[in-house]
């Protein structure tokens, strides 16, 4: 990989899942100890944020909850399907907007839609490649997958700003095969879920903590090299597609970056790999 | 000969006394504060409440019995389950439950379903039961202002042999509980005023919120409460879990009388 890569100068993290399901403080000390240049904020829900910040008007408000309304995925097996949201659609986001209650999950958003209303809410000062905007949310993003003719639930949307979904680190990989074959043949739901615990992360499932750190280091990458991804099954940038990957990648003792990408950290940080583990 | 049990009464007393009282309400319900279509879980909670508020409610039931699946959990197995914080409804309805693991209470299908149908009788509603929404009354604005209603066994006999005209109601607000089906929005939708989407897929876990959350005015005239929420927006089904069954017909009725309040 060459070329000259800049680390973002500021880094801002919007938590916007619920505390007990992620601990920001050691979100930001993990940031920090793989950008130690960089200022790393730590900032809420990122609508709470940038609404109270631009001290949004009621017709604004109005418009960006029709805009998530309108993103939502109602077909997942049709690539384009648009409507004119309900109202009662839009009285829902717009509910959420104006509250500090975070949104249940359940909705399925298409990705790049949200990304370019986040986009959008952005004020020109902080819309600049010095800061990279990573958003933690708890609702479900999906993009199409042109080679399944569906929409996938992701983890993670990279962009700018780029978001990581809680949700989707449970829902979007794949359970293991033998899951799903048990839930066809229609064994106890709570026996499966004890029999296959350790080979997924479910919901309040303590590991989700450290499986987010990897997420947050492809969103960097992407804002530095605009690539997230590695090929190295062992490396936290891999895109791992089927639970157990992921799980490898993330959570194996020593789980950390492979050789190549550690030492394009390295190089863009000026720091030793030890760190960087 | 002994003294007999019963008093006496022919069968045209009998007769006459069902067609007088029955004439009694129905003309007397031709006219009413609100009415729910559909005598499931949420339309008997909406119902209650908007009673105990001192409103005039009518609900329509397509089936002989009320309660729509509330009787049976999920697979034909009659013990229905719900999440914290509804048990509290529950215990308002002097349901016993108790707790299968943490926050999930299981109930007795029939104990549950008949205690909230004697409650939303108890409060004052009224029942048609065999009797089917046929379609929507719409006045300036396509303001939803009533429905048309048939007997069930007419519509389920070919139109040839039972050619009957329907009759309508009028009413200030309707409620639509008719589950999965959302009947009374499908007549909108027939006409172009709405459009749905269908139910998405069985998500226990997060769906429950969503349709609590959802539950509301759906056009002028018309809320939506219970399944019907899932099929109008498009959020995932629950599967057998009544919790937010009995929520989401509570809060259609706080909404239908801050409506009502309004109107």
């Amino acid at each position: 990989m060459d070329g000259d890569f800049t680390v973002p100068s500021i880094i801002q993290l919007y938590n916007g899942v619920d505390p007990e399901e992620l601990k920001s403080e050691d979100l930001v000390a993990f940031l920090k100890r793989y950008f130690p240049r960089s200022i790393i904020n730590l900032r809420e829900d990122f609508f709470s944020y940038w609404l109270r910040r631009c001290g949004a008007k009621e017709e604004r408000l109005y418009s960006l909850a029709k805009n998530l309304a309108q993103s939502k995925v109602y077909h997942p097996d049709k690539k384009s399907f648009s409507r004119e949201p309900l109202p009662g659609e839009v009285d829902f986001e717009l509910k959420f907007l104006m509250s500090d209650r975070i949104k249940p999950v359940g909705v399925l958003y298409e990705g790049f839609q949200v990304m370019v209303i986040c986009s959008d809410l952005l004020a020109p000062d902080e819309a600049t490649g010095d800061h990279c905007h990573i958003i933690l949310t708890n609702q479900l993003l999906g993009t199409w997958d042109e080679n399944y003719c569906r929409c996938h639930i992701r983890v993670s949307i990279c962009g700018f700003p780029s978001t990581i979904s809680t949700t989707g680190v449970i829902e979007g990989p794949a359970r293991p095969r033998e899951y799903y074959l048990g839930r066809t043949l229609s064994a106890n739901p709570e026996s499966l879920k004890k029999a296959f615990r350790p080979r997924y992360i479910g919901y309040g499932d303590p590991r989700l903590q450290e499986v987010i750190k990897g997420y947050l280091l492809q969103a960097l990458f992407y804002h530095i090299t605009g690539n997230p991804f590695c090929n190295d099954k062992g490396c936290r940038l891999f895109n791992a597609h089927w639970q157990e990957e992921m799980i490898y990648a993330q959570l194996r003792s020593g789980a950390s970056l492979c050789d190549f990408h550690r030492q394009i950290l390295e190089r863009v940080s000026c720091k030793k790999n030890q760190d960087f583990k | 000969m002994g003294e007999k049990i019963f008093s006496g009464g022919g069968e045209k007393d009998v007769t006459r006394a069902i067609i007088s009282e029955f004439a009694r309400q129905f003309e007397e319900y031709v006219e009413s504060d609100c009415i729910i279509v559909g005598a499931g879980p949420s339309g008997l909670m909406a119902g209650k409440i908007l009673c105990q508020e001192g409103l005039k409610v009518f609900i329509i039931e397509r089936n002989n019995y009320l309660g729509g699946g509330f009787w049976i959990g999920g697979y034909l197995m009659n013990k229905v389950t719900v999440r914290a914080p509804a048990q509290k409804i529950l215990d308002e309805l002097g349901v016993p439950y108790t707790e299968a693991s943490r926050d999930l209470f299981v109930a007795d299908g029939p104990h549950a379903c008949s205690k909230l149908i004697a409650a939303a009788c108890d409060a004052g509603v009224k029942f048609a039961n065999m009797t089917v929404f046929d379609d929507l009354i719409l006045r300036e604005g396509n303001r939803v202002a009533g429905v048309v209603i048939n007997w069930t066994p007419v519509q389920a006999l070919p139109r040839q042999i039972t050619c009957v005209d329907p009759v309508a109601l009028e009413t200030k607000l309707v409620i639509d509980a008719t589950g999965h089906d959302a009947c009374v929005v499908a007549k909108l939708e027939e006409r172009g005023l709405i459009k749905t989407v269908g139910y998405g897929a069985m998500w226990v876990e997060q769906s429950e919120d969503l349709v609590v959350e959802h539950t509301g005015e759906v056009h002028p005239g018309l809320v939506v409460t219970g399944m019907a929420v899932s099929t109008v927006y498009g959020v995932p089904r629950m599967g057998p879990t009544f919790g937010a069954m009995l929520l989401s017909g509570k809060k259609a009725a706080e909404i239908a009388l801050k409506i009502l309040k309004k109107g």
